[in-house]
């Protein structure tokens, strides 16, 4: 297929909807958002391309297999998982350190890194069962 | 004691690395290790002498008392020397033995294996850990059957081993359970003091008969037996080390080691003496006829487990002695001949006693051991079979309650071993070059054939002659069965009396036996035939085949590939179900402080009411698409209304993507024709009508259930303050109840890799 308007429209709308999906990813802790719906804009921003561009394409640019993303994801959950066994508390409980910055204090913690490691694997798996579907119907 | 554990297991690691650079050696390079363990242990017999109990505690699950103890007593030091000594000699016997085999480095690593958890049940001070490594050998002697796992015949022996002894373990873990419920602690030290609690309590028989279960198995008593000479398909090594000296042996080292505590009941010894003396009778019987000599000594080995089994359960200062010398007695010579047959079958390329013969020419050394190991075996002067022989049957006269029976099977017994031993000495040895052998070259045989099973007989004869410098081991072994030292007095002239008559009966009739063995084997086969047609294996693999039918039709039923089938089983077992409880519970209560609904909300009620209808009614698959998508659009514009943003967006944005999938998929899809009956859609309207009202009926209730303190309150004020959020959705789904969202992000994954490679898996298919 060759959607020159859907494609002329997804050059654009793809890094919005990635950017936009940090953005949704970072406030989550605060304001509404969070992993699972920046990992599912994310993924939307990809499969927006690939419908556009064939997954083909998309898979290429993106470099990454969807696979990898789930790896990722699942290996920083881990990680904010054992923070806790690390600082000598129990499995998954939550740790928080203050950044002194100059502009202001910044608190970082291993939800956050949970929240991560969710978007990564949310977009991961959107992806994943996605571009499985479009290489069943060859979409091109 | 663990290190000593972990030194063996080490040793598993590194055996596939040793076989490949040092394969001629790999057996005599790791029988170093049990060698220093052996040095390591020895220092402890003095503790031993003065009655002092070694312990170690690492601390495992302390909140259920699960410890990784171990645990060193006389019993204890007893068996370790065993599982050590015999392991070096076997490990030098495998390096002669398996050099023309491939896969030595696992086979290597299988033993390393089971000698290590066999020394950690032996050194268990704790009944889980001692479970842990009960499972750990049957899983090693699994590996170790099936070692020859291109031959059907091997692998289903071990997996015959593994199902009847896991069986065991799977009951011995209920019974230890119940034990540890009873007396509150799982310690073996802590419930010596338990003994009182656990025998008049209820549970008692049912803890007990878990425990036989699992000990039986393991120990191939009768009707567990019949694993014990199938599993002789593994290498002569296994055999002579797992399936005779120390693996089976674990039932009795277990039923030993709880006789203080459960022992001495007549439940205890009735039991017990019955199914050990069943075991030693039939044993004993059955191997008197079998043609292969593994078989034979397997069916021997039943029954001198029998034996010791009945020793145990009679249960006097005498027997248990009697049993722990016997089991010494045992060790020592079966494993020699076992050791020996791999050796016959090495060289002469079979193991049917009928067609071996004059072998005491071309193997003059294998001969004399042999024949001194058979002198053991059938309990005749100057062996150490022979003093035990003597004990055990003055143990059997003295045996409360049972002993003329006991005694009669006794007798009985011994006299088929002794004809054992005459033909299987006779046989293999001296009499003439029978057909199959003749113009055969046998190989001289290297050094590692036949140095293990020299020490092990002339170890035999040696303690027979100089019994005092190994009386003490047995007899502070025998202090920690029955928790009171005793003593024991080895000896090997005990003057004339009734034992030493009936010695002499049993060897006259055995010497009958084989004299007269052309009428009488026949006969007894004959017999077999006639009363035993049913092997007991052979049964056991037929329930099997049956379990496996069932499940398999089973399975067909439930699992019939039906999508629609599986949603309305699901959709119609939830609506019975819910249906009940709400008519139970039920009440018309929230109809008083309902509010008013407002003027948003009224219209986005209708907008789905009129999808929902036309999705239903439509011809048209692409309208049907697109009114599902706009009741869902509509159901996140209400979540908005009533606050739940996170709800919303997230609801917007999967109802999307769903969208966007439909939309890939619309052109795949096979046509949208009319292929329901009238009939079947009645069914479905009336199980859509049924679910949707449960639903709505459920989303009533809940607004009236009332949970003392709602959780939203405490997540409320916690969120910033403990949570660091203000987001409260956010903050409990990535902190309060991170553990709920780690779960569905697996349940996602896992359908995500379900979906790709149920459809790559049809690509594959299509390509080919």
């Amino acid at each position: 297929m060759n959607l020159i308007i859907l494609q002329l429209a997804a050059r654009y709308i793809k890094p919005i909807l990635l950017i936009f999906s940090v953005f949704i990813l970072l406030r989550g802790h605060n304001e509404p958002g969070g992993g699972f719906i920046a990992g599912l804009l994310a993924g939307s921003g990809f499969i927006f391309h690939a419908m556009a561009h064939g997954s083909e394409k998309t898979a290429r640019a993106i470099r990454f297999k969807p696979v990898t993303f789930i790896r990722i994801g699942l290996l920083l959950i881990f990680f904010s998982a054992i923070a806790g066994i690390i600082s000598g508390e129990a499995f998954m409980k939550s740790q928080w350190i203050t950044i002194n910055l100059l502009i202001g204090e910044l608190k970082v913690g291993s939800p956050l890194l949970f929240d991560t490691g969710i978007y990564f694997t949310v977009a991961g798996v959107l992806l994943l069962i996605t571009f499985s579907i479009m290489e069943e119907v060859q979409w091109k | 004691m663990l290190l000593s554990i972990l030194i063996l297991f080490a040793g598993a690691c590194f055996a596939p690395f040793l076989i490949k650079h040092l394969k001629k050696y790999t057996g005599y390079l790791l029988a170093f290790l049990p060698t220093y363990l052996l040095f390591r242990f020895f220092p402890f017999y003095r503790e031993i002498k003065g009655d002092i109990i070694i312990q170690n505690t690492y601390s495992w699950i302390s909140s259920l008392n699960i410890n990784f103890s171990f645990y060193l007593d006389g019993l204890s030091f007893l068996f370790t020397t065993l599982v050590l000594v015999i392991g070096i000699l076997i490990l030098i016997y495998a390096n002669g033995y398996m050099q023309s085999y491939r896969y030595t480095g696992k086979f290597y690593s299988y033993m390393m294996v089971f000698m290590g958890s066999m020394l950690g049940l032996v050194l268990s001070g704790n009944l889980i850990t001692l479970f842990l490594f009960w499972e750990l050998t049957s899983i090693s002697s699994f590996l170790l059957i099936g070692f020859h796992h291109e031959k059907a015949d091997s692998r289903s022996a071990a997996l015959q081993a593994l199902l009847v002894t896991g069986l065991g373990g799977l009951a011995l873990l209920a019974g230890l359970i119940i034990m540890g419920n009873i007396s509150g602690t799982f310690e073996i030290v802590e419930l010596l003091n338990e003994r009182d609690a656990l025998i008049s309590h209820a549970l008692y028989l049912p803890l007990l008969l878990l425990i036989l279960l699992g000990a039986f198995t393991k120990s191939a008593q009768f009707p567990f037996h019949f694993w014990l000479p199938a599993a002789m398909t593994a290498p002569a090594p296994v055999s002579a080390y797992l399936h005779s000296a120390t693996m089976v042996n674990a039932g009795i080292y277990l039923l030993a080691r709880l006789h203080p505590v459960l022992g001495n009941t007549p439940e205890w010894q009735n039991i017990i003496s019955l199914f050990g003396g069943a075991s030693m009778f039939i044993g004993a019987y059955f191997a008197l006829t079998q043609k292969d000599i593994k078989a034979i000594l397997a069916y021997s080995t039943i029954s001198a487990l029998g034996i010791l089994m009945l020793l145990i359960g009679i249960g006097t200062y005498l027997s248990v002695s009697a049993a722990l010398l016997y089991l010494v007695v045992h060790a020592l010579y079966k494993a020699t001949l076992f050791m020996v047959a791999g050796t016959i079958d090495k060289t002469t390329g079979t193991r049917n006693i009928d067609l071996l013969g004059n072998l005491k020419k071309s193997m003059p050394l294998t001969t004399i051991i042999t024949l001194l190991t058979l002198l053991s075996m059938a309990g005749i002067p100057p062996m150490l079979g022979y003093i035990s022989k003597e004990f055990i049957y003055e143990a059997k006269l003295q045996a409360p309650g049972v002993a003329t029976y006991v005694l009669f099977f006794g007798v009985l017994t011994n006299v088929f071993m002794v004809a054992i031993s005459l033909l299987f000495g006779y046989k293999i040895f001296f009499r003439k070059t029978p057909p199959f052998l003749q113009g055969k070259e046998i190989k001289k045989q290297a050094i590692s054939f036949w140095i293990g099973p020299a020490i092990l007989a002339i170890t035999s004869l040696l303690l027979a002659l100089f019994p005092a410098v190994f009386e003490p081991i047995i007899k502070y072994a025998v202090g920690s069965v029955k928790a009171l030292a005793v003593s024991v007095e080895l000896q090997l002239w005990h003057g004339v009396n009734l034992v030493l008559l009936l010695s002499g009966v049993t060897v006259a009739l055995g010497v009958m036996i084989f004299v007269f063995r052309k009428t009488t084997l026949p006969a007894m086969e004959k017999v077999n035939a006639t009363i035993f047609k049913l092997e007991f294996s052979k049964g056991f693999n037929m329930m099997i085949e049956g379990l496996l039918k069932f499940a398999v039709k089973n399975t067909r039923f439930f699992q019939h590939g039906y999508y629609r089938f599986y949603l309305m089983v699901i959709f119609i077992a939830a609506a019975i179900l819910i249906w009940y409880q709400l008519y139970r519970t039920w009440s018309w209560d929230f109809l008083e402080n309902i509010s008013p609904p407002t003027f948003y909300a009224t219209g986005l009620a209708v907008i789905t009411l009129v999808a929902a209808f036309a999705a239903t009614f439509t011809a048209s698959r692409l309208v049907a698409i697109v009114t599902i998508g706009v009741v869902g659009y509509a159901l996140a514009l209400l979540y908005m209304i009533y606050g739940a943003v996170d709800l919303a967006i997230t609801q917007m944005l999967v109802e999307t993507l769903t969208l966007v999938l439909f939309v890939m998929m619309f052109s795949k899809l096979p046509p949208f024709v009319k292929h329901l009956s009238s009939k079947s859609k009645v069914r479905d309207g009336i199980i859509a009508l049924v679910v949707g009202g449960f639903m709505t009926g459920l989303a009533l209730k809940s607004s009236q259930m009332n949970l003392g303190y709602p959780v939203s309150n405490y997540i409320a004020s916690h969120a910033v303050t403990v949570g660091e959020g203000r987001n409260i959705v956010n903050v409990i789904l990535v902190d309060v109840r991170a553990f709920d969202t780690l779960g569905e992000v697996m349940v996602l994954t896992i359908a995500a890799l379900g979906v790709y490679a149920l459809l790559k898996f049809k690509l594959q298919k299509k390509k080919l």
